[in-house]
């Protein structure tokens, strides 16, 4: 083991994976630097944007703010390893709404979208703004993306993904 | 399909699949075997001479591939967005604002780069920093610029006799007013992958425009364009910032030395310290009008702060005074405007090029005005709206102005918000009211020319390729393309191939601003889309004989055709294989604009978007918070080509604009941001925006692409001056300064209280 690191045994987008880390070294560029899961995107690096929104043990966390190696014995979930027919809805739904512009947010939008519709069946609109209001969206002003959850929402259920 | 549905679809952004699965790359996505890590080592100080850099021990490090100084620059070492080149790529004399690069460093990893960023000795004589644009002003200043004096531009409009129309007045209202720095805050912080190219280098670019960027660099470089080459990576958002000239530059630069490829993103701090801002402005007014409203006379003096360099400042301070009056009928007016260097962060182009801080002054003193006149304000400004046949300030005669139609259908609308809205009783200290401003603005560069370029060919598989070289930046403008094209020749949206922003295989279109992409863009899009129709049609005929008026271009057979009668029908695909490098046509369109002369006369715009935005706010006295309940927003855009976009750019353009009425400010001490990240420079959220209601008015505009216009920058430019004219009307007190902070609200609330 090299110097100063630790290994971490973790469950990445389904798979087991393992990773050298650094003490100080934040989920975010573990994900992209060290798997090259370049979806997670890095707005700010304090846990403000949202930008890197991953699920942690299928919670929405901001990956800037959690230690690598605290994803010890964890699930991580990325906007790569979403899949399934309740997440093809909710990317309909974004397409279908105009939610994507730049897209810089989407992915962490996406996750916390996500993360609401697991937990919540029929969500009403302000509980889809107080999920998403960790998310800064600079293009759309946030109304198409709220439609396109609420759509999602309102869709015939599909429960492929309770794993 | 027809025409009818493709102009007016809601068509899908094609760039949205690849965005949802975390496969777009983005600049700081791209990864490349062997790639280094590039640093740039910013100054501290705002304003210092720059007496020594040392990089010895950093050079000497292990791991470190290249050390770059304004020493290692082999051409140009000046910079500029426009025709002013002042900007550095990396100090040379002096650093002139806080942030400025003064070395950079390529290494194997990102912690080796940073390392060696930190063993880099820089020796500075400190120099007086210049803060305000008052102080800069002043005759024995501290001088900022390479010219002599700190006013980088002056410029006026002259019509009429705005002090013999001041004497004609009966009512006169004076005010001064401030509007703070403000930052893009794309998501995206500016990122670029530099990489050695057979016979020079190629850089994937967060950019509005690669072929200024490839012109600025080889310039740079000391090469000829040709061995630079630049195409826009996925773009996190612009809004009128991006293209860091200097940062791409460094990274090219860093990749010829290293000779393996280079990354740089920008940590979001550095982002907001480094890039430029919406220009802080102080504006000062007079208007007059008769007791039954009508405008006599108008003054303007604005003093915008440009920072340390140029940049946008020589285009943007123009489009502030153009809009100077209004847009309203105004006979005498004498609008004026200065761009003074001060040791901040340069401004540049923000969404709205300047109108934004009109807009708010403007219409606070429409609204001022009208109270004075003890008049309606929304009769005050249908009482000077500009008509058709009006001459604008700048005595541009207009024609298609909708204002008063667009006044109208606000009035209605905001009276039956009032009668449908369900009772919402207010507590004790809260209290309710709207606010509305209008405006009108020109699409494109500022009377000069500014052709939108592209070029069409059919491809073997029967699809139509389309180049055009402005960036898409995710609003969209691909998607509007395709639509125009298909819609020109016959096809559907998704049968037009869309390329743009690469120097490598599309033209200069210019860059993505100015609101220009659909207007000037779509227009030239349209041209050669047409024409491309009338290549097929016409080779094809003489190719496969037949009488070309009875041929049309259908659907047939899973693709299109051109289908004759009495024959089967002819597949593109067919079509492209037979004529093979005969169907590529290219074209250009120029709107027909004039310079300004002297006195600021002339006609600076082809098109003209008009608008207005109404906004209900709830305002809580005790604690100066303002909740901005609803933002009704009646546009006239001419033809909508694509629905759910245009709702994009309006509903984005107001929740920025929410912003920048209530919480964003750059804040600043001796030229070093105090806010550079999300937790102080504080963004709308999902919960801080309004309901929106959107109404177009459907008049196509005789120029336009299928008559339409654009939106981007106009869906924000209304949206603070409205808000501030809610908030007044719903507490009676008086607002001269952006943003309306809690303390803000406060203070000019008890202001209110101690003079009565």
């Amino acid at each position: 083991m090299a110097a100063g690191k630790y290994k971490v045994s973790f469950v990445l987008n389904n798979k087991a994976a393992e990773a050298l880390v650094s003490p100080d070294e934040v989920l975010v560029d573990l994900l992209r630097e060290t798997f090259g899961l370049t979806g997670t995107k890095k707005g700010c690096g304090i846990g403000e944007c949202g930008a890197c929104t991953v699920l942690l043990d299928g919670r929405p966390v901001n990956s800037c703010l959690v230690l690598a190696a605290s994803v010890d014995g964890k699930s991580v979930m990325t906007i790569e390893g979403l899949e399934g027919d309740s997440t093809r809805t909710l990317q309909d739904a974004f397409l279908s709404e105009g939610a994507v512009q730049c897209g810089y947010c989407t992915p962490g939008m996406l996750i916390s979208a996500k993360a609401l519709l697991d937990s919540r069946d029929k969500p009403s609109d302000d509980e889809i703004r107080k999920a998403i209001s960790g998310n800064i969206c600079r293009c759309t002003g946030y109304h198409r993306i709220v439609a396109a959850i609420r759509k999602a929402a309102d869709a015939p259920g599909t429960d492929d993904e309770k794993d | 399909m027809v025409q009818d549905d493709i102009i007016g679809g809601s068509f899908p952004k094609p760039d949205a699949g690849a965005k949802m699965s975390g496969r777009a790359l983005y600049a700081g996505d791209m990864i490349r075997p062997g790639m280094l890590h590039g640093k740039i080592l910013r100054s501290p100080h705002a304003h210092a001479r720059v007496l020594a850099i040392d990089t010895e021990e950093a050079r000497a490090m292990p791991g470190v591939k290249a050390v770059l100084t304004s020493a290692d620059i082999p051409g140009q070492n000046r910079i500029g967005m426009t025709g002013a080149k002042d900007q550095r790529v990396l100090a040379d004399d002096k650093v002139r604002f806080c942030g400025e690069a003064v070395a950079a460093v390529a290494a194997e990893t990102k912690e080796i780069a940073e390392e060696a960023i930190g063993k880099i000795r820089v020796t500075y004589e400190q120099l007086p920093v210049l803060e305000t644009t008052d102080r800069a002003l002043e005759p024995d200043a501290p001088q900022v610029a390479d010219a002599a004096g700190n006013v980088c531009i002056h410029r006026k409009i002259v019509k009429g006799d705005w002090q013999k129309g001041l004497e004609e007045a009966d009512v006169v209202v004076r005010g001064e007013y401030r509007t703070a720095p403000v930052e893009h805050a794309y998501l995206e912080p500016e990122a670029v992958l530099a990489e050695p190219a057979r016979d020079g280098v190629f850089f994937w670019s967060t950019t509005k425009s690669v072929h200024l960027d490839q012109r600025e660099v080889a310039r740079v470089l000391g090469w000829p364009v040709e061995r630079v080459n630049a195409a826009a990576a996925e773009i996190g958002g612009s809004f009128g910032g991006k293209s860091d000239i200097a940062l791409n530059a460094i990274a090219a630069l860093l990749c010829v030395t290293a000779g393996m490829p280079v990354s740089i993103t920008y940590t979001r701090e550095e982002s907001i310290q480094v890039s430029t801002k919406r220009h802080p402005c102080v504006i000062r007014y007079i208007h007059g009008a008769r007791k039954d409203g009508t405008l006599t006379s108008v003054r303007l003096e604005i003093e915008a702060d440009s920072g340390a360099y140029t940049d946008y400042t020589s285009t943007v301070l123009p489009r502030m005074i153009i809009a100077g009056a209004g847009p309203y009928r105004v006979p005498n007016v004498l609008l004026e405007v200065r761009g003074v260097h001060t040791n901040n962060p340069i401004s540049g182009a923000m969404r709205g090029f300047g109108q934004p801080q009109v807009a708010f002054a403007c219409e606070r003193q429409m609204d001022r005005l009208a109270e004075a006149l003890g008049m309606d304000p929304i009769d005050l400004r249908l009482k000077n709206a500009l008509i058709d046949g009006d001459a604008s300030a700048t005595g541009q005669v207009l024609s298609g102005v909708t204002l008063r139609r667009i006044l109208t259908i606000a009035r209605e609308r905001i009276a039956r918000d009032e009668e449908e809205r369900p009772e919402e009783p207010l507590r004790p200290y809260e209290k309710r009211g709207w606010g509305i401003a209008a405006f009108f603005y020109g699409n494109g560069r500022t009377g000069m020319p500014n052709p939108g370029a592209a070029r069409a060919n059919l491809n073997r598989h029967g699809l139509v390729d389309l180049a055009v070289g402005t960036p898409d930046i995710g609003q969209g403008s691909n998607t509007t393309y395709s639509q125009i094209a298909a819609a020109a020749i016959g096809v559907e949206p998704e049968y037009v191939r869309v390329k743009s922003a690469d120097t490598r295989c599309t033209p200069d279109s210019g860059t993505t601003s100015g609101t220009r992409n659909t207007s000037i863009v779509g227009k030239a899009v349209q041209i050669v889309a047409e024409k491309l129709r009338r290549a097929i049609l016409t080779k094809a005929a003489a190719f496969y004989s037949f009488n070309e008026k009875e041929a049309e271009i259908r659907r047939a057979d899973g693709g299109f055709a051109i289908v004759v009668p009495g024959r089967d029908p002819i597949a593109f695909a067919r079509v492209a294989t037979d004529l093979e490098g005969k169907l590529h046509v290219e074209g250009e369109y120029d709107p027909p604009v004039t310079p300004l002369d002297e006195n600021g006369q002339g006609n600076p715009y082809a098109f003209y978007t008009y608008g207005v935005q109404c906004a209900r706010v709830r305002v809580n006295a005790y604690t100066g918070k303002v909740t901005v309940e609803k933002v009704l927003a009646v546009y006239d855009v001419g033809t909508v080509i694509n629905p759910t976009l245009f709702a994009g750019q309006i509903e984005g353009g107001i929740g920025m604009a929410v912003g920048y009425a209530l919480t964003e400010e750059i804040k600043l001490s001796r030229g070093v941001v105090q806010n550079s990240n999300f937790d102080s420079y504080i963004l709308p959220t999902s919960m801080d925006v309004p309901a929106v209601e959107i109404i177009t008015v459907p008049l196509p505009d005789k120029e336009g692409p299928f008559g339409a216009k654009g939106v981007g920058e106009p869906a924000l430019v209304p949206g603070a001056a409205a808000i501030a004219n809610a908030v007044s009307h719903a507490t009676g007190a008086d607002f001269h300064s952006l943003p309306l902070t809690l303390e803000e609200v406060t203070k000019a609330l008890e202001h209110k209280e101690a003079q009565q």
